[in-house]
């Protein structure tokens, strides 16, 4: 037996489909409170489709997820007020909403005025460019601030578990460096994170374990700064 | 005092306001286009009637149960249909549109069928239609400046987005479709109560569609761009009077004009005050 004040998320043979194709199969991994865990894997690996389940976006098929002691409801919104919040590939934000109105977004369940103040202040510290556009529209944000606001836009909900999907896509290296590195303070303040990525040395840099996972499976299992060394795995998975 | 002209112009626009309200808080905001909201006016409209004649209610409470009745439709209607996709949500609300219209055609024993519904008291007076406009904007305006409003909004920039954010999608639309359900209800139990005569034909396909296109001409995601665009809509055709059955020609031009030259309506997202914020001269009144 696991001890289960420590784990904050067990996947349990979780399975998920498209039509008849498996995309994810018999999948059963742990995130511990306060990790960073990353899930990394080439192209069509089934990373993202395995954050579709956990977000609730996309049906699970089979297996059992259990969040924070209690099995994880399948509506988006109940996973939300559960205490997990994602960050969706591509960002996703609100494009003709201003940059706090998409924060408004984020804290759209609660209802406490002061602590929503408070996430802001925290979160405009966080990403101090947010504060000086706070007024200008989404979408007319360059693709590192969107990043940026997505992030800010997750932690708005104050939740427990981060789940972040490709937050480096489409970045430039020194953007990724400074996302990384606000993931890591993140982090250090108590939220856990679970991050997937393509981009496997700055995701194992950040983490503290770390899943590789091919076509549909979890094929190994380590501590970041063991996985970096490993250089056929490098080769053979990610390139 | 206002002659009886005057007052019609005042009280139809009023009234129109109210029920384009609604639909900007739904299409403008939410990004859902119904065709159909003429029949929440009918059901709107003929409870409040009944009420104030059959059951000799005060006016505001038949009128209160004409909007509630709209809202309760809205709201079984809406559970059935919600998830819909887009265009089948919209094909959904203008089947239903003509279903009431229809259904009030043969209910000849309780609606007078196509004679018409008559008796109905003289109550809504330019004072009472403008003073219910006035509350119907700080109605809706507070409700968009909600979390509420801003879920809307969040729905209809980006729904799976909106989702992952923990908003729960079907309720807020439903939530947003009720709304314009009850302030069309309002809207036709006032209307009502200023024809004293009431036929399923006045809530027809066509009354939907003007309270759509008001509402797109307007400027979606504005509440002040609806009631300019329920006065372009409504006057209009009162300033071109003199060139009798020309005046619709005018009106299709001053439609395809404003769509043209301002693509995203006269007031596309910004709000009245925001007009005076920005140094530069804003204004626009489109092809009138």
């Amino acid at each position: 037996m696991e001890k289960s004040t420590d784990v904050i998320l067990k996947v349990d043979h979780l399975s998920a489909a498209y039509g008849g194709i498996r995309a994810i199969d018999d999948i059963s991994f742990l995130v511990n409170r306060g990790e960073i865990v990353a899930m990394l894997g080439s192209n069509g690996a089934g990373k993202s489709t395995l954050l579709k389940c956990l977000s609730g976006e996309h049906k699970r098929s089979a297996g059992e997820v259990t969040f924070d002691g209690q099995p994880l409801p399948g509506q988006c919104y109940k996973i939300v007020e559960r205490g997990i919040s994602i960050v969706p590939e591509g960002r996703q934000i609100f494009y003709k909403l201003t940059v706090l109105e998409n924060l408004r977004v984020g804290c759209c369940q609660r209802n406490d005025k002061d602590g929503i103040q408070e996430d802001l202040e925290k979160v405009y510290k966080l990403f101090p460019r947010l504060e000086e556009r706070k007024s200008q529209f989404g979408g007319l944000l360059s693709g590192g601030e969107q990043q940026m606001l997505a992030i800010a836009r997750g932690l708005m909900a104050r939740p427990k578990l981060l789940m972040l999907d490709e937050p480096s896509l489409g970045l430039a290296p020194i953007i990724v460096n400074q996302i990384m590195d606000t993931l890591k303070s993140i982090a250090e303040s108590g939220t856990t994170i679970l991050l997937v990525e393509q981009n496997a040395l700055k995701a194992l840099n950040l983490c503290d374990r770390a899943y590789v996972m091919n076509v549909g499976h979890i094929v190994m299992e380590d501590t970041g700064s063991n996985l970096l060394k490993n250089e056929n795995l490098m080769k053979a998975y990610l390139g | 005092m206002i002659n009886s002209f005057y007052e019609g112009i005042i009280v139809t626009c009023c009234v129109n306001i109210i029920a384009v309200l609604g639909m900007s808080v739904l299409t403008g905001f939410t990004r859902l286009f119904s065709f159909g909201n003429a029949g929440f006016m009918a059901i709107g409209a003929y409870t409040a009637a009944i009420c104030s004649v059959q059951f000799h209610l005060p006016f505001a409470l038949s009128i209160l149960i004409g909007s509630a009745a709209a809202g309760i439709v809205a709201y079984l209607l809406g559970s059935l249909t919600i998830r819909l996709r887009g265009d089948y949500f919209l094909i959904s609300c203008l089947g239903f549109g003509e279903c009431v219209r229809v259904l009030f055609l043969y209910l000849r024993d309780i609606t007078g069928g196509a004679v018409g519904y008559t008796g109905i008291p003289f109550r809504t007076t330019w004072i009472v239609a403008l003073v219910c406009a006035i509350a119907a904007f700080i109605i809706a305006w507070n409700l968009i400046h909600s979390r509420f409003g801003q879920a809307f909004s969040a729905i209809r920039e980006n729904e799976v987005a909106a989702a992952a954010n923990g908003i729960d999608v079907v309720k807020y639309k439903k939530m947003s479709f009720v709304f314009s359900a009850i302030f069309a209800g309002w809207a036709g139990g006032l209307y009502a109560h200023y024809l004293q005569h009431i036929t399923p034909v006045l809530f027809n396909l066509p009354k939907s569609c003007e309270l759509v296109i008001t509402t797109v001409l307007g400027g979606l995601g504005s509440l002040s761009g609806s009631v300019l665009g329920t006065l372009v809509v409504q006057l209009l055709p009162e300033f071109f009077r003199k060139f009798s059955e020309y005046r619709m020609l005018a009106y299709g031009i001053a439609v395809v004009l404003v769509i043209l030259l301002r693509p995203s309506g006269l007031m596309g997202y910004k709000e009245f005050p925001d007009l005076f914020k920005k140094t530069g001269k804003k204004k626009s009144t489109g092809g009138a």
